[in-house]
């Protein structure tokens, strides 16, 4: 009998199997029936919002020219919703075309320079909340220009333009380090840190946008509208404030230990150019309370070349070498320092992330410091600088051919 | 082992012929001949034309017969005597026996034996002359290897076991036969190192051997599937090659090969899963080397188990796991196709399956033909009529190649078994659904035994120093134990490594 009931159990247990199959085919998607957005961008409208989506084209990509339009219309298609909240225009698109759209793939977000002044909190909700987007996608503001311009312009090279802003600012803030790279996951992290404010990369629009979104755009030498990174947009939490030069930004860079390659020139004593690179770069940051006062400590080590002498310093003895490298250790100190005396004097913001860094060390100075100096703490910080510099390599060549030039 | 032939045999010469006669009808290749030697001998010689060697036959057995010096031997003796003078005195062939039932004598008879009886005797002298038509040792055509012996099992029994005997020339290599198939009588033979092989194992393998009923053996195969653990698997549980030093190697890791007449294919027990991995070639080439391309058998494996239920999955349901770049160009690619990716992945598995099985099947002269169209039909005109997708066909091909590189056809079918059922889980439900099959293929593999061994040994009861050699090939002064799972009686096959060189 007890057997009996055994098989007949174990001859149910593999029904239960079958419940997973109810689940099935749920949330299936051909890929032919998706629409791709690569870039986002957010703007304000007089009600709601404005909803840009830069969608692409698959069939205009590939190589292979099976049917669709090609290879030879535009990459991409942009739809435009003017929407009550974000999640609508995700609602409305199917309205106006016949593919869902996915948001696996974004590769930007850009937000309009009028919505960043005014707050970006509530827009990104939707964003994290959805399951669908990944957070590695880099966020930045349309400089002076509504993000729907930015994403209306074609480019040349990179055929999406999405691609393109994605890679170009990958690009530029490793070898040049006048932009910064911010996703959305750190976008939202400096949001939510004590003691840290965002900071976002501005991208601008050269040129006339309407002309940007015609094909033509792509089919000349020297494209009629571009798309160039600009200007690092400072925010008070999620309120843009103002916009910070090349020149603080790469001291930005320096302090927040996020410099991978940079160039920086100086004049000897007879006026000659030379133009040293930092190879590779990092940033120590340390905490020490003093007297209950926090002190920040800031050193670099970096990793030079030397790539360009314009003019006749002769690099022949290790003196000299050790002289660049102590000019370009003070080089260094001075973008730190300028970059963070400058930002204190302009916004008074720390975007450095010095708070989060005391309360960090040490949670009970940092409530101290909050209290004695409220918002304004940045201006009377105690920061110290120091860098070290070792010049690695000096070129191909040694003293400038320019002194051997006979007349 | 029944036989419908009873009873012993007379002593009357007619009685005999006649009742052989009832029993074999009017087999045209019976030959029956008639002697008469002197005055009071009468003998009759019956074989199966085409079993024996014919001029051996008349060289020794004939010849001597009628040779003056045998007549005067076998003159005024009594029958029974004459079988003795035959066999010590006369006859010069080796293997003489003396038969007195017909079941034996027919067995014999039907097993290329020549049969003489003596007129007034109820027995008959049986002389081992086999010859027959046969393939002879060539190269195996299984499992091809680049170095390493290239002599294979051929069809004959006899050879077979001297071919392993040449390899492993040792007084306890036993070797037992029997007969199997109520009507075939195949001679089925294991061989075994009787002070290796773990004795359990040796009887239990006799126990499922002797309990067979059936009527016919005609290969290795049928004795696989009803000596096997377990019937219902895809997995199998018995290794089978038709190398030599494969088998040699089984044998002397402590198992026992099961050798059946008229097929060259040797059966192995007990033998695990990573077994099927592994080439003779492994141990004939650098360890390195030999632990690289297991390695890479086990890659291909995988390759052919997941690679279409992968690609199903991560289209339909994962598509954020793919780089964007990557995803826009499959979205073109897919553009036009008309069926959801499962039914393309199915279609185009199917339409591979088709060609293979033609092209085993097809005559050579046509062969070529079959391989255009697979190659130009399926591979380009398909695609460019945008019928599937050209990524489609990279994961069937690969799908296809990789399953040739495991060296042991039984566990590549295993695996095109298994990918249709990932498929199909994947077109349901993604990667969970892959991961659930994954789970019952597990599940089901460590649950295997093959003669109480654990399939999944040495990872599956986790034996560390096993895996010396079953993921790895460790060179061989390292490999001084046999695997364990074999439960040996000797465990240790080399003593503490004292190499040539220093």
């Amino acid at each position: 009998m007890t057997s009996r009931i055994k098989r007949a159990v174990a001859a149910c247990l593999p029904l239960l199997l079958l419940s997973l199959l109810l689940s099935g085919c749920w949330e299936r998607k051909e890929l032919n029936e998706l629409a791709f957005v690569l870039a986002l961008g957010f703007d304000k409208a007089e009600k709601g919002y404005n909803v840009t989506m830069q969608v692409v084209i698959p069939s205009s990509i590939s190589s292979q020219n099976a049917g669709g339009t090609g290879g030879s219309g535009v990459p991409v298609v942009v739809y435009n919703f003017n929407v009550p909240t974000i999640y609508e225009s995700l609602r409305k698109f199917n309205l106006i075309s016949s593919r869902s759209p996915y948001m696996g793939h974004i590769r930007v977000l850009v937000i309009g320079e009028e919505l960043a002044r005014e707050g970006v909190g509530e827009t990104l909700d939707v964003i994290k909340r959805s399951r669908e987007p990944r957070m590695d996608f880099y966020v930045m503001v349309a400089r002076k220009t509504t993000a729907e311009n930015v994403l209306k312009v074609l480019t040349p090279l990179d055929r999406l333009p999405a691609t393109k802003l994605f890679s170009s600012l990958d690009k530029s803030y490793r070898i040049s380090s006048k932009t910064v790279a911010v996703t959305l996951d750190k976008f939202i992290e400096d949001l939510l840190y004590q003691g840290e404010n965002p900071v976002l990369t501005g991208v601008e629009v050269l040129g006339d946008p309407e002309a940007g979104s015609e094909k033509t755009n792509v089919e000349q030498t020297d494209p009629r509208t571009k798309l160039r990174y600009d200007s690092v947009a400072v925010f008070k939490k999620d309120k843009m404030i103002g916009w910070i030069d090349d020149n603080l930004t790469i001291g930005y860079n320096y302090v927040t230990d996020n410099v991978t390659k940079n160039t920086g020139n100086f004049k000897d004593e007879h006026g000659t150019l030379i133009i040293i690179e930092a190879l590779t770069s990092a940033t120590r940051r340390k905490v020490k309370i003093i007297d209950g006062e926090p002190h920040i400590y800031l050193s670099t080590e970096a990793l030079c070349n030397v790539e360009e002498i314009e003019g006749n310093y002769k690099l022949d003895t290790e003196d000299k070498i050790k002289l660049l490298e102590e000019v370009t250790e003070d080089r260094v100190v001075i973008r730190m320092k300028e970059a963070v005396e400058g930002i204190s004097k302009k916004f008074n913001l720390d975007i450095f992330g010095f708070g989060q860094s005391i309360y960090r060390k040490s949670p009970k100075a940092w409530e101290r410091l909050k209290e004695r100096k409220g918002e304004g703490y940045l201006k009377t910080l105690h920061v110290h600088y120091e860098a070290s510099v070792t010049i690695n390599r000096i070129g191909t060549i040694d003293n400038s051919f320019l002194e051997d030039i006979k007349e | 082992m029944k036989s419908t032939v009873e009873g012993k045999l007379s002593n009357r010469l007619e009685v005999n012929n006649e009742q052989l006669y009832k029993l074999m009808g009017e087999s045209t290749d019976l030959v029956r001949k008639q002697l008469k030697l002197g005055e009071h001998t009468e003998l009759a010689i019956f074989y199966i034309d085409g079993l024996i060697d014919n001029q051996l036959l008349h060289n020794s057995i004939l010849y001597s017969l009628q040779e003056g010096r045998t007549l005067a031997l076998l003159e005024e003796q009594d029958p029974d005597k004459k079988i003795e003078i035959l066999t010590s005195r006369v006859l010069m062939a080796g293997d003489l026996t003396v038969v007195r039932d017909y079941a034996k004598f027919v067995h014999d008879l039907l097993s290329g034996n020549v049969m003489l009886m003596v007129e007034g005797t109820a027995s008959a002298l049986r002389i081992g002359l086999p010859g027959w038509e046969d393939r002879g040792v060539s190269e195996p055509s299984s499992q091809s290897v680049v170095r390493g012996p290239m002599e294979g099992f051929s069809e004959n029994l006899r050879t077979n076991t001297a071919l392993i005997r040449r390899k492993i020339k040792d007084s306890q290599l036993w070797l037992e036969t029997m007969q199997i198939g109520r009507v075939t009588q195949t001679s089925v033979s294991i061989m075994y190192l009787s002070h290796i092989a773990n004795k359990e194992l040796v009887q239990e393998v006799k126990r499922r051997l002797n309990s067979i009923d059936t009527d016919s053996i005609l290969e290795s195969g049928y004795i696989e599937e009803f000596i096997q653990d377990k019937v219902a698997t895809p997995f199998p549980t018995i290794y089978n090659s038709d190398r030599p030093d494969t088998i040699a190697a089984g044998i002397l890791e402590g198992k026992v090969a099961i050798l059946v007449d008229g097929t060259p294919f040797v059966l192995l027990a007990p033998t695990v899963f990573v077994s099927f991995f592994q080439s003779a070639e492994d141990y004939y080439q650098r360890a390195d080397i030999s632990t690289l391309l297991r390695f890479i058998r086990f890659l291909a494996f995988f390759i052919t188990l997941f690679a279409p239920a992968f690609y199903v999955a991560i289209t339909t349901f994962h598509q954020e796991m793919i780089p964007t770049n990557l995803v826009i160009s499959l979205a073109a690619q897919r553009e036009t196709v008309p069926f959801p990716t499962f039914v393309e992945a199915l279609m185009m598995e199917l339409t591979y399956e088709i060609l293979r099985e033609a092209g085993v099947r097809i005559p050579k002269n046509v062969g070529q033909a079959v391989s255009i169209v697979g190659t130009l039909v399926i591979g380009q005109a398909a695609v460019a009529a945008g019928f599937i997708s050209s990524a489609m066909v990279i994961i069937v091909s690969i799908t296809a190649i990789s399953s040739f590189v495991i060296p042991e056809a039984g566990m590549s079918i295993a695996a095109r078994i298994i990918r249709f059922f990932l498929i199909a889980l994947a077109g349901f439900m993604g990667l969970y659904g892959i991961l659930c099959g994954v789970f019952l293929v597990v599940l089901h593999l460590v649950s295997l035994r093959s003669f109480g061994v654990p399939y999944m040994s040495p990872l599956g009861p986790f034996r560390p120093a096993d895996l010396k050699d079953s993921i790895f090939r460790f060179p061989w002064p390292f490999l001084r134990t046999r695997p364990q799972e074999n439960r040996t009686q000797n465990l240790y096959r080399q003593n503490r490594s004292k190499r040539g060189g220093s």
